[in-house]
Parts: C-alpha cells; structure tokens; sequence
C-alpha cells in the first residue's frame, strides 16, 4: 500500500504502549493493531486527531507516502 | 425499540416462523386425511390449493381410496414444501437478528431466498391445481371430473411483494457490503 503507517515507530520512541494508546483513543486493541500492520481500510480524522493529541505528534509523523514503482519508469531508466 | 426488545422480537418471529410452517403441512395434509376438517361445510382449516378443491362438492377425500388420499396429501403438499424452504430462510433471518447481525451478507440471502420462495410458491400453486384437480376427480362420476386452473389476484398480489422482498434483500446486500467497508475504518 502506497501509504505506510509509522505508528509502531511513534510508540516506540515515545515509550507508550499500544493497551495504553488504544484505551486513550477509544479503539481496541485489535484496531490499532490493524492500523500498526496498514491492514485497515481508513483512518477517521478523529481518531488520527486523538492518536497526534496523545502521542503529541503530527500526522506526517504516522502517515508516509511511499509511491508504488512505475514500470514505465524503469524502462525509461534503462 | 432496544436492541434487547429487538432481538427478543426477533427470536419470538423465529419461533413463530417454525410453529406456522410444522402447522401448514400438518393441517394441510389433516384436511385431506381428517372428516370434517375442511370442506364447503368443514371447520375451513385448509390451505389455498387444498381449500380451493376440497370447497368443491365433487371433491369429497372421505370416500377416496387410501392411494388417492396419500396422492392429494403430496401432491397439495408440493406448493408448501417449496414455501417452507423460504420459511425455513425467514426463521434464520430472524435467528441472526436475534443475535445482532443486523447487516451479515447471509442475512440479505436469506431474505432474497425468503422472496424467491414465495414467488415459486405461486409458480407451484398454479401448476399443482391441475394436477390435484385432476387426480381428486378422477373417479368422480363422469359429467362431475374436471381440471382447474386459476391465477387468483391474491396470487398476482404475492408475486409482486416477493419482487419487493427481492429487491430489497439486494440493496440490503449493499448495505451489509457499506457496513463491512466502514468496520475496516478505524
């Protein structure tokens, strides 16, 4: 998926865990832990604003661009 | 109305469901078996195709050998039979409400088989009445046999809400699909 999810990374450095994150937020476990693997459809804006709030952080924090690779491009390169 | 009283509802129709499907085919093969039961001048516990030939005074089962009152039973069964497999999906639909799946995928195909049923039920009614009228009179004094055929506006009536029923298990079908969509938003 073009979009990775750098929430693990977050947790990580910021030393929360993800019982801690998922109760804060009001998602379950099992959710966040989808959104930590990319395996969820979307992201609600409220729950993104309530994960930034607790994590303090930004969305570009936990959301990256990652663009698939372009098969026309390699040729070209080539 | 609370999810609670929702689903003891749902559980109450499910039940409902089952004890009027076990009660059509047996009151429906009583009427053929039992004096008095149904008929022009009986206690009118007959059903639809039954109810039409057994009001006819050329039809009297109580004077029919035991192979052709065993014929009227099964072949008067054939509609009901093909009406309670839809029941049979109305009492799982109900079963799933009852337990909150509101919007599983097997609920709009339960629906859809419920409408389908119905309206092969008429399909049924229609082709067995020929048949039942024929084997009911056919040792009937000559002058006094005759085959029937009729398409009832009631059967008109029924066709059109399986149609609707139909439909809306469809859209229903979407829902499920918008809802199973909108759990993987988190």
């Amino acid at each position: 998926m073009p979009i990775d999810i750098t929430l693990a990374v977050v947790l990580a450095r910021e030393k929360v865990k993800s019982k801690d994150l998922a109760a804060a937020v009001g998602i379950t476990e099992q959710n966040l832990s989808l959104l930590k693997q990319g395996k969820v459809k979307g992201l609600r804006f409220s729950t993104l604003e309530a994960i930034c709030k607790y994590l303090n952080c930004q969305p570009g924090d936990l959301l990256r661009y990652v663009p698939e690779a372009d098969p026309s491009d390699e040729s070209r390169v080539k | 109305m609370s999810s609670d009283r929702l689903a003891r509802l749902a559980q109450r129709m499910a039940l409902a469901t089952l004890a009027l499907t076990v009660l059509m085919l047996v009151l429906n093969a009583a009427a053929w078996l039992v004096p008095g039961l149904a008929g022009s001048d009986g206690a009118g516990l007959a059903f639809s195709l039954s109810n039409s030939l057994l009001a006819q005074a050329a039809v009297d089962p109580q004077h029919f050998p035991w192979w052709q009152q065993l014929g009227a039973v099964l072949l008067s069964s054939v509609p009901l039979l093909v009406l309670t497999y839809g029941l049979m999906h109305l009492r799982a639909l109900f079963g799933g409400y009852a337990r909150g799946e509101y919007f599983a995928p097997t609920a709009a195909s339960h629906m859809e088989a419920t409408g389908r049923s119905v309206a092969y039920w008429v399909l049924a009614n229609t082709l067995c009445e020929p048949l039942l009228s024929a084997w009911t009179t056919m040792n009937a004094p000559v002058g006094q046999r005759f085959v029937s055929v009729s398409i009832e506006s009631s059967a008109i009536v029924a066709l059109f809400l399986a149609g609707c029923v139909i439909v809306i298990a469809r859209v229903l079908s979407r829902a499920s699909e918008l809802d199973r969509e909108n759990r993987q938003f988190v």
